[in-house]
């Protein structure tokens, strides 16, 4: 036990979820703990760190701990490409949003209301107007730039930033859609284009994963806040293994040890486990607990990117000079066709790099210097991230034999897509071409397997319902069956839309601080 | 004759035999290929000291650089060159477990440099540099074939490691250097900061 000391709130993982948490409570005089198995990654080594991933590469973030995060993965038997979680999520304060692009934008109002809406997937016990006034908190805490647009979100407040305006590059675009009748906005980004909340304005080092200057949000920013407050405790490089549930629903412990093997007790009224999709999934799972309907690592859904590309000899673009591009189109999210498959939105990319194709296309030597000199600057490619359904046998489990560094079973990942997964990756891959073919493109394909890959965005495994055999956690995010353990995250979304998760992860966490703040007087 | 007939079906039974057996395996194995369990890297020492690069170390990295150069085509700068080296330490000062990776690099390249009838790869001309690129690359490291080879003995292993980890990891660090970009015209690449309002202007190629 860390000094026979009573929190008020436990929190297991510091990404965004939890920061978030982490922050409002704090700032309300409320005491936390924040167990965190990552370590720090303090923005003054960004630039340090960015250099070592171009260097070593291999990983889009290379954060993972060798012979601690073992996982398998067997996706591929099932939808044919593999998920590679060590690429998919980033152990240390501030989580995913360390390596995030921060695209931040709202699910729409029908992204709650699939199943009476369009007779697919299931409805959320939330709607969006509940939601809607912790979206807009969640859009000022972080930094959001953006501009009103026809296909948005309803909104109760503007955006606190002005949106980035379309790049030189993406004038091509505007007159295609005009000609097809699609609309076309600037997308919401949690990258500051002006100096906001203490951190500078887009620097354009062109490597957004990484951003060295701040200016994209991370919720380590928040992290710091909380322990600012000195109501804080921060616990890095420690991770989370059982929950101790007591028959009568109440937690009582959170063990925890630290990588040196230390063994902590760790004690509060709340519990809140904000450890990503898969890790939430695994510490209840190995726990035994909120289970009670087996749906516990169920449902782990993606935004199957769908990605097309063409080559335009006839006009030059310039990729990289910002590293990131910020036209997008929702209009083919919704409509009648949305009873048939899922949300798609479009993004608009120029930055690819013909290098890229060596081994796709046995590229090398004087062939692949030619293949540069002619194809960089004159690539356009579309990225359709479409919408999963929620299926049972998608699922994170616990691995019968890989373990971690403790001993404990590792996740085991199964992705599994069903027909309307399938229909949907189709018809985005059609719609792609289309518009490819419409820009005047030439030499027109796929990116990868079917065009398939994934954009990191975990959900599913800990979902919301009223219906305790249907969900695991209540639409205040508590586990069924519990008092005092909430999941915050993108584990507890009962289907994910077809826009970037990690501003409803804000707002979702936003509100579970204000239920938490009220059950703590 | 019939001895004759004898022995041609029983090496035909012998052939179908080792077929059926190779078709098996690979049924056999394949599930277990296609499973991946993780990839991990370790976390280097943020404040690790730059490597020293010993003379043999030194050699081999010229090979490296130099077979980059071909792999790519490019006929490299003393300014690429440089920049190469410099982030190839780098590297072998946060992993320095690739030093073996490089070294195992550089003596295929020179093997298959004098069976070309090279001194060695950096005397070889562009053209046999060439040859010898062609036959590193023609491996596919995904076939599931080349990944069975790859369990016979450890000189397939090693062989197999250059071209399905080596390479690739030495494609990437160049492709996130600024070699590429130097050829393209550009003055400024990714991790170097800039101006975002230049991107709503055309024109210059050099940023």
């Amino acid at each position: 036990m860390i000094s026979g000391k009573t929190y008020d709130i436990c929190i297991v993982g510091s990404g965004i979820a939890g920061a978030l948490v982490a922050a409002q409570a704090t700032r309300q005089g409320l005491s936390v703990v924040l167990i965190e198995a990552g370590q720090r990654f303090p923005l003054a080594e960004r630039l340090k760190l960015l250099r070592r991933y171009q260097n070593l590469g291999g990983l889009y973030f290379p954060w993972e701990y060798p012979g601690r995060d073992n996982y398998v993965d067997s996706s591929a038997e099932s939808i044919g490409v593999g998920y590679q979680l060590e690429r998919y999520r980033l152990k240390g304060v501030g989580g995913s949003t360390l390596h995030w692009g921060g695209r931040a934008q709202r699910l729409r109002p029908s992204d709650f209301r699939t199943a009476s809406t369009y007779g697919v997937g299931i409805d959320w016990p939330l709607t969006y107007a509940e939601l809607e006034p912790y979206y807009s908190a969640a859009e000022w805490q972080i930094g959001v730039t953006g501009s009103p647009h026809a296909l948005q979100s309803p909104r109760s407040r503007d955006y606190p930033m002005p949106a980035f305006p379309f790049s030189i590059d993406e004038q091509i675009w505007p007159p295609v859609a005009e000609r097809l009748g699609i609309s076309l906005y600037s997308a919401p980004f949690a990258i500051n284009s002006i100096p906001y909340n203490g951190r500078s304005s887009c620097m354009a080092y062109s490597a957004c994963n990484m951003c060295p200057s701040g200016a994209r949000y991370s919720a380590d920013t928040h992290v710091s806040e909380a322990e600012n407050t000195g109501r804080c405790e921060l616990l890095t490089l420690t991770v989370a293994r059982r929950i101790d549930v007591r028959p009568s629903g109440a937690v009582a412990a959170i063990h925890a040890t630290t990588v040196d093997g230390k063994d902590l007790e760790i004690r509060a009224k709340n519990y809140v486990i904000a450890a990503h999709a898969v890790e939430s999934a695994r510490l209840l799972l190995l726990s035994n607990c909120g289970n009670h309907s087996d749906q516990v690592g169920r449902n782990f859904m993606e935004h199957p990117f769908i990605k097309a590309g063409g080559y335009l000899p006839s006009k030059r673009f310039y990729p990289s000079r910002v590293g990131f591009e910020r036209l997008e189109s929702m209009s083919y999210y919704d409509g009648a066709e949305r009873h048939q498959r899922g949300a798609m939105k479009l993004e608009f990319e120029f930055a690819h790099d013909p290098l890229r194709d060596m081994e796709s296309e046995h590229l090398w030597g004087e062939r692949l210097d030619r293949h540069d000199k002619e194809r960089f600057g004159h690539w356009l490619d579309i990225n359709v991230e479409t919408e999963m359904q929620p299926n049972s046998n998608s699922r994170i489990s616990l691995d019968p034999e890989e373990k971690d560094l403790f001993g404990d079973p590792a996740p085991h990942v199964h992705m599994a897509f069903n027909d309307i997964d399938h229909r949907t990756q189709r018809r985005a891959l059609e719609i792609a071409t289309d518009l490819l073919q419409a820009s005047g493109a030439q030499d027109i394909k796929p990116v990868g397997p079917r065009g398939l890959s994934f954009p990191a965005h975990n959900m599913g495994t800990c979902r919301m319902s009223d219906n305790p055999a249907l969900g695991v956690v209540d639409r205040n995010c508590r586990v069924h069956g519990t008092s005092n353990l909430y999941v915050a995250g993108s584990s507890v979304y009962p289907t994910g839309g077809g826009c970037n998760p990690t501003l409803t992860i804000a707002a979702l966490s936003l509100r579970l601080a204000e239920h938490l703040m009220q059950s703590n007087v | 004759m019939s001895t004759e007939k004898h022995r041609v079906s029983r090496r035909r039974l012998l052939i179908l035999a080792a077929v059926g057996s190779a078709v098996g395996a690979v049924i056999w194995l394949k599930p277990m290929l296609r499973r991946s369990r993780s990839q991990q890297v370790s976390i280097a020492d943020l404040s690790a000291p730059a490597a020293t690069i010993t003379r043999d170390m030194g050699s081999t990295l010229d090979t490296v650089i130099t077979f980059i150069g071909a792999l790519f085509g490019r006929a490299l700068s003393d300014t690429d060159s440089a920049e190469l080296r410099e982030r190839l330490a780098e590297t072998l000062s946060q992993q320095p477990g690739r030093a073996q990776d490089y070294s195992v690099l550089a003596q295929q390249l020179d093997r298959l440099a004098r069976d070309a009838g090279a001194a060695g790869f950096i005397m070889a001309n562009t053209a046999q540099r060439g040859g010898i690129v062609d036959q590193i690359m023609h491996i596919d490291p995904g076939a599931t074939w080349s990944r069975i080879l790859a369990h016979l003995s450890p000189g397939r292993r090693q062989y197999y490691r250059m071209r399905s980890t080596t390479v690739p990891d030495l494609v990437w660090l160049y492709r996130y250097s600024g070699v590429p970009w130097r050829a393209r015209g550009y003055d400024r690449w990714p991790g170097i900061p800039g101006d975002w309002h230049e991107y709503l202007t055309a024109g210059k190629t050099n940023t």
